[in-house]
């Protein structure tokens, strides 16, 4: 791994992060999305899709609701794809699921650290924010100004807690993950594809619990049995 | 009013305000969320969106801006539909209509509450479960297409409320109370959540099928964890800090097993 390439996906995650804390919300911030972008710059577009996959069954659970305690899901797909991408495409190691695993692992492991740290440091954001408190005979261009300058404080803010994150972050986590898939034998290589095949029940779980009311509960039964049918046939 | 003079009064209001006016208020409202704080929350995003038109509906050196430093909260991508009404009640109040700055600040703080719930509703609880879940099943089945146009035909939607709520709000100006009051938005959060609900079942059928592929013991554990997993998150278990936990229990059990 390069130190160009720690920048770069550093300014990706930067960008991905100003996205899902001050954008429209466009979904480009997303594990699935945020991680496929991460592979196309890598070279490893299929493994860090399937990273981003597991990742964004597990957080399916963990949409921005209000007041909702999530994980920093940008720093999380970018760190666990680039260390899938990285390590497959560095070390040549066959064993891609136990990779993906891994990179899941990392990646779930630092969404967690960073949503902790996403918290903290945006207390000081918004404590700066609520503090605007301009003077009563400013016009409207002048506030607008100070407005302006807010603004761009705030979206930096973001954008640079986010590629702080992945900058600090990617370096550990490849490094871990190639020391531990390079002590792995056979036993544990089985255990960790398991739990990778097994993420999705989370996914599963999360979106009966969304979709599960009264009036929905006839589509999502009807749907599941006759999509199982068509696979069945398929 | 009918659709002729609404056209014209988009067009071109008596304060002056154009499509490109409502278009550059649009646009500032697009990153509203990076000025969310405690105390005011969304607050300086409506005071900066304002920001372009600020000039044409001011009156008596009377800062428009100022006016809206209160607190305001909703919904982002219902929002914009506020902020168009409000310029619309400016302007009517340029004009010398009867509408008071207590009006202006009565509609604000009346209609974003409820389009606060709706908006969540239909966006957070709604279009993207369904969203992410598309592009979940376009994943796995590893279609980039699919992941591409489940991007775009999101996009188009939020950025239709984003940019488009701006003109439709400015369009109705009182009228938007109304057309929440009726039962037409419930009408469309039904379809969205039963086709959610659809998609979400395919997901999970695709789940369960591969699955059973693997073996029957593997849809059995399948089954266990996502019953286990959904009596978690009644308890509001992070599945996250599960599934990280899980790691290392599956490589001793595999261990043990072996």
């Amino acid at each position: 791994m390069m130190a160009r390439e720690v920048v770069i996906l550093a300014l990706l995650g930067g960008l991905l992060s100003a996205d899902d804390r001050a954008g429209w919300g466009g979904m480009l911030a997303h594990p699935i999305y945020s991680a496929l972008l991460v592979g196309l710059l890598v070279g490893q577009p299929v493994p860090a899709l399937m990273v981003g996959t597991a990742l964004e069954l597990v957080w399916l659970s963990a949409l921005p609701m209000r007041g909702a305690r999530r994980p920093d899901v940008v720093s999380g797909a970018v760190v666990g794809a680039a260390t899938t991408a990285l390590l497959l495409r560095e070390t040549g190691d066959a064993r891609t699921l136990l990779m993906v695993a891994t990179g899941t692992a990392v990646g779930l492991a630092v969404g967690e650290a960073g949503g902790v740290v996403v918290r903290t440091t945006s207390r000081w954001r918004d404590a700066r924010l609520s503090a605007f408190d301009p003077p009563a005979d400013l016009d409207s261009r002048g506030l607008a100004w100070r407005i302006e300058g807010y603004f761009f404080f705030s979206l930096t803010f973001h954008a640079a807690v986010g590629a702080v994150l992945v900058a600090a972050a990617l370096p550990v986590a490849l490094a871990t993950a190639e020391r531990l898939t390079g002590v792995v034998g056979e036993p544990l290589v089985a255990g960790a594809r398991e739990w990778l095949l097994l993420l999705p029940a989370l996914g599963a779980a999360a979106l009966w619990q969304t979709f599960a009311h009264r009036h929905l509960n006839r589509f999502l039964v009807l749907s599941t049995m006759l999509m199982l049918i068509l696979l069945w046939i398929g | 009013m009918d659709r002729v003079d609404r056209h014209e009064r988009v067009a071109r209001g008596p304060a002056g305000i154009g499509r490109l006016d409502l278009l550059r208020v649009g646009w500032r409202l697009l990153p509203m969320q990076a000025l969310l704080h405690a105390r005011g929350m969304q607050s300086l995003a409506f005071a900066r969106a304002l920001a372009p038109v600020a000039h044409k509906l001011e009156q008596d050196g009377n800062s428009l801006l100022s006016r809206h430093l209160g607190f305001f909260n909703c919904n982002p991508n219902f929002a914009p539909m506020i902020v168009g009404g409000v310029i619309r009640l400016e302007e009517d109040r340029l004009a010398g209509r009867p509408v008071a700055p207590a009006d202006v600040e009565y509609f604000k703080r009346s209609i974003s509450s409820p389009l606060a719930a709706m908006g969540d509703l239909l966006f957070l609880g709604a279009l993207k479960p369904l969203a992410l879940t598309l592009a979940c099943l376009f994943a796995i089945y590893q279609s980039f297409i699919g992941l591409v146009a489940t991007w775009l035909l999101y996009n188009l939607v939020v950025l239709s409320c984003r940019l488009g709520g701006v003109y439709f709000g400015y369009a109705k100006g009182w009228e938007l109370v109304d057309v929440f009051s009726g039962p037409a938005f419930q009408r469309l959060l039904g379809i969205v959540q039963s086709i959610g609900a659809s998609v979400g079942g395919a997901l999970v059928a695709v789940v369960l099928f591969r699955f059973a592929r693997d073996s029957t013991s593997m849809l059995g554990l399948g089954a266990a964890l996502a019953a286990a997993a959904v009596v978690l998150l009644r308890k509001d278990i992070s599945l996250s800090r599960v599934a990280i936990l899980l790691f290392p229990l599956s490589a001793v059990v595999t261990l043990l097993l072996m």
